[in-house]
C-alpha cells in the first residue's frame, strides 16, 4: 500500500542518518570538536592568568603525550581558574586542568599522573564514543522532526559541554587511570604520582563541595585505588621507580585571564592558526558542518 | 558550589550554559609546546623515556 511504502521509505530514510551519526569520526573533525567544546569551558572558567605556569604545564603534557600512540595532536594544556578540584579532557587533544586541582598537587609526578589520565581519555577516544553515541540518540528523537536539522545540529553542540557533567562510564575512567600510569611511567615520572592523587581527593571524602563534579562522575577514589591495586600488583615489581621533579606554582596574585572576546558567542569557524608545529585546528573546518555530516546532512 | 568573588566554579548548569571564548582559545594556543620544546622540559628535569608495558585490562597494544 503506498501509504505504509512512503512511511517505510521515510523510515529507512532516518535510520541511515542514524547510522552515519555514529560512523567514524576523522582525526580532523575530532579536533574541531574538542576545540569547540574546549572553548566552552573556557567560556565558563578562563585560563589562570600566569604564562609561565601555562607553558609549563604544556611542556609536561607534551612530553608525557610523546609516549602515547597518539604523539602529534595539537596537544593543548591548560589550568583555567575554578575552585572545584576536576579536570576535563576534550577529543583532539585538550586537556584542562582546575587551579584548585592544580594548587593541591605536590610534585610534577603527581601534575604528570593527572595529565597522563586525561591524555589517556584523548588517546582512548573515550569522549567520542560517547558523542558519537549522543549523536544516534539525538537522530533517533528527532524521527518524528526530521526537517528540524538545525535543532539536531545545536543539540550536538550542546552535548559537547555537556559531557563533562555527564560524566564518562565507569570503565573508561578505569582504563584512563591504567592507561595513564603507564604514560606517566614512560615519561620517566615516578608511577606513583596519579596513585597520590587519587589518596587526596579520598582523604578529601564526598563531604568536600569542591569535588561534587567529580565524585559525581567518576568512580569514588577508593574503588579507583582498588581497581589499579589489583593491576599493578602482578607488575609493581618491573615499574622503573622515575622521578618527581618540583612542580612550578601558580604566581602569586595570579588571577583570571581576560580576553578581549569574553562575551562573544561561539564563531562558525575554529579561529587562530596555531603555532608551527601544532597547526592544531585544521582552519576551515566549521563545528556546525562537522556536526551535519556526523549526523549524515 | 562555593566560588570566591570573580572566579566562577564549574557545577553541571555551567557547562551546559558555557558559551565559546575565541579569545581564550588563541590564549591557549599561544601556550602550546612543541615536541622540541617538551623534549627540553624532560632533559632539564632529568626525565627520559622507559618502556613500561601497559597494566591489565589497559593494554590494547
Amino acid at each position: 500500500m503506498p501509504a505504509q511504502n512512503i512511511d517505510l521509505n521515510r523510515l529507512f530514510s532516518i535510520g541511515r542518518d542514524a547510522v552515519t551519526a555514529v560512523a567514524g569520526i576523522s582525526e580532523a573533525e575530532e579536533i574541531a570538536m574538542g576545540r569547540e567544546i574546549a572553548g566552552r569551558v573556557l567560556g565558563a572558567a578562563p585560563l589562570v592568568n600566569d604564562p609561565a605556569l601555562q607553558s609549563y604545564v604544556n611542556r609536561v603534557g607534551r612530553w608525557i603525550a610523546l609516549q602515547s600512540e597518539r604523539p602529534d595532536l595539537p596537544w593543548r594544556f591548560a589550568v583555567i581558574e575554578s575552585p572545584a578540584i576536576n579536570a576535563f579532557a576534550a577529543p583532539g587533544g585538550y586537556v584542562l586542568v582546575t587551579r584548585r586541582l592544580y594548587e593541591i598537587l605536590d610534585t610534577e609526578a603527581q601534575l604528570a599522573g593527572v595529565l597522563a589520565h586525561e591524555i589517556a581519555h584523548v588517546v582512548r577516544r573515550h569522549h567520542v564514543t560517547v558523542l558519537q553515541k549522543s549523536a544516534a540518540l539525538s537522530a533517533g528523537a528527532q524521527l518524528a522532526q526530521r526537517d528540524n536539522r538545525a535543532a539536531v545540529i545545536n543539540n550536538m553542540i550542546g552535548t559537547g559541554a555537556e559531557i563533562f557533567a555527564r560524566g564518562l562510564d565507569k570503565s573508561a575512567e578505569h582504563e584512563a587511570d591504567a592507561v595513564g600510569v603507564v604514560l606517566a611511567a614512560r615519561a620517566g615520572y615516578n608511577p606513583f604520582g596519579l596513585i597520590d592523587v587519587l589518596h587526596k581527593m579520598a582523604a578529601r571524602g564526598s563531604g568536600d563541595g569542591s569535588m561534587a563534579l567529580l565524585f559525581k562522575t567518576h568512580p569514588l577514589p577508593g574503588d579507583r585505588l582498588a581497581q589499579l591495586g589489583e593491576l599493578l600488583a602482578p607488575q609493581v615489581g618491573r615499574l622503573p621507580p622515575g622521578r618527581e621533579p618540583t612542580i612550578r606554582r601558580v604566581a602569586a596574585g595570579a588571577g583570571p585571564l581576560r580576553t578581549p572576546s569574553a562575551a562573544v558567542p561561539a564563531p562558525v569557524v575554529p579561529a587562530a592558526p596555531a603555532p608551527a608545529e601544532q597547526a592544531a585546528p585544521k582552519s576551515g573546518i566549521d563545528p556546525v558542518q562537522l556536526l551535519r555530516g556526523i549526523l549524515g546532512r | 558550589m562555593t566560588s570566591t568573588i570573580g572566579i566562577r566554579g564549574l557545577d553541571e548548569e555551567e557547562l551546559r550554559q558555557a558559551q565559546f571564548d575565541a579569545g581564550q582559545i588563541r590564549q591557549l594556543d599561544a601556550f602550546a609546546a612543541s615536541r622540541g620544546d617538551a623534549q627540553a622540559h624532560a632533559g632539564g628535569a632529568g626525565l627520559g623515556a622507559e618502556r613500561v608495558d601497559f597494566l591489565g585490562s589497559g593494554a590494547r597494544e
